[in-house]
């Protein structure tokens, strides 16, 4: 009866610890974001595990589609924005210079990129 | 039985408790600002207490003024022998860059910026025709600007300086100096690439990536363990068109008018000073990887510069890395080695 007892709190334990290290990587999993901005304000941050759309105030939209992010018909003159999508990895970023857009994915391993 | 229900309870206890510090480790961690300037996108990640976002914003918009108080970050002669009045931190900026033009026999010049505004690598699709180049380059001449105390006159109408490339070093340098004095315990501050480091994040030093010229803006090559340094990345992937097959980059050499071609990828340098980090590393890779390295020794001995480090990247994957820096350089890229000490 006790043994039993024991191997039923060592599954407990066991099952606990499961759980608590699933809390402590839960940010890590989710951690990935967009940091969208307009004009230097953050607008939002978008977590690439759910697909999704975002209108600007320009008319252009930020879509999230497959853990990557996006930037649709951007209303700037040149249009290099649309082509620097879609990003993924921490540190890359999608820069609209002429309407200031800039949407950003949060890098971890280091501090920032030098270049 | 009731040793049991206690074992249970201590440890749903110890699970809390882990939980509730995990989540509490991603609520404090540190602030991200961003504001725009110097027509790029200029960051920074804050540790610690102050008002950092004013203060950011503030200092970010402050360091614009490099080359007068109206903010602009150019400038052009519209008549002979025009004058302007330049602040101390220009004229120490000056002073450095013409010593970098004669020392790499007229290739980099600060005055290069009629050449630069008519290839407007960028934007541009098409290179400007052979005509365009020549008469740019005309207007193109170091020893054509004089400096006397605080004024700086030119030569001859169109002839120009464009502090766009050198004022990210420095305003990134100035943010982070004002950061620190408002109170932060560390930071990171990025302006379009251009980083400064200033404290510590929880009483560590910052991992700061290298990128990795061959990679995206997310790849690195190496790993840079510091803090209260400027560092600052040239290279000619940074900007760049293609046309007809041909890559047209933005580092011009200002002898030929066209993009400069080098045996470095990139040069990173490190230096406690923002804006010589910024100077030297285009003045460097412009130089290429032998020249660039002599270059290096002699300016590190020279009372103009303060001294300095430096990472080279070789077009075949050799790293160069100079002594004071070994220990705190890791390298983490594939396809690059380091070159052993001769």
């Amino acid at each position: 009866m006790r043994e039993t007892v024991r191997v039923w709190d060592l599954v407990l334990i066991a099952l606990l610890l499961a759980a608590c290290c699933l809390v402590l990587l839960l940010p890590k999993e989710e951690g990935t974001l967009a940091q969208v901005s307009v004009d230097g304000v953050l607008v939002a941050s978008l977590a690439l595990d759910t697909d999704g759309e975002l209108p600007l105030s320009d008319g252009s939209v930020v879509v999230v589609r497959d853990g990557a992010v996006s930037l649709r018909n951007a209303t700037c003159p040149d249009r290099l924005c649309q082509g620097m999508g879609p990003i993924s990895r921490g540190g890359e970023s999608i820069l609209c210079l002429p309407n200031r857009i800039s949407i950003v994915i949060v890098a971890e391993e280091v501090d920032g990129i030098v270049g | 039985m009731a040793r049991m229900t206690l074992r249970r309870g201590l440890v749903l206890l110890l699970c809390a408790v882990l939980g509730v510090a995990s989540l509490c480790a991603c609520a404090s961690g540190p602030r991200q600002m961003q504001v725009w300037a110097y027509d790029t996108l200029c960051t920074a990640t804050v540790w610690g207490g102050g008002d950092a976002e004013s203060v950011f914003v503030a200092a970010a918009k402050e360091g614009e003024t490099l080359l007068n108080e109206t903010g602009g970050k150019s400038y052009t002669a519209s008549a002979d022998g025009e004058s302007i009045s330049v602040g101390d931190e220009m004229a120490r900026i000056l002073r450095m860059a013409e010593f970098l033009h004669l020392a790499t026999d007229g290739v980099f010049d600060l005055s290069v910026a009629p050449l630069s505004a008519l290839w407007d690598v960028g934007h541009a699709t098409t290179p400007p025709s052979e005509d365009a180049i020549r008469q740019a380059l005309s207007l193109v001449d170091a020893s054509g600007l004089s400096l006397k105390e605080n004024t700086l006159t030119f030569r001859s109408a169109g002839m120009g300086i464009d502090v766009g490339s050198v004022g990210k070093g420095y305003g990134a340098q100035l943010t982070a100096e004002a950061l620190a004095r408002a109170g932060a315990e560390g930071g990171v501050v990025s302006f379009g690439g251009n980083v400064a480091l200033f404290g510590t994040k929880n009483g560590e030093l910052f991992r700061i990536g290298i990128r990795d010229p061959k990679g995206t803006s997310a790849d690195y090559f190496g790993i840079l363990t510091a803090t209260d340094v400027s560092v600052v990345t040239s290279g000619a992937y940074e900007r760049y068109f293609e046309a007809d097959g041909v890559r047209y980059h933005h580092l011009l050499d200002a002898n030929t008018g066209y993009p400069r071609v080098s045996d470095l990828l990139s040069v990173t340098v490190v230096c406690t000073d923002g804006a010589q980090a910024d100077l030297t590393a285009t003045a460097l890779w412009l130089l290429g990887g032998e020249r660039g390295e002599a270059l290096f020794r002699t300016l590190s001995d020279h009372p103009l510069f303060e001294s300095f480090e430096v990472v080279f990247v070789y077009n075949d994957g050799t790293v160069f890395v100079s002594d004071g820096l070994l220990d705190r350089f890791q390298l983490t890229g594939e396809g690059y080695t380091l070159r052993e000490a001769p």
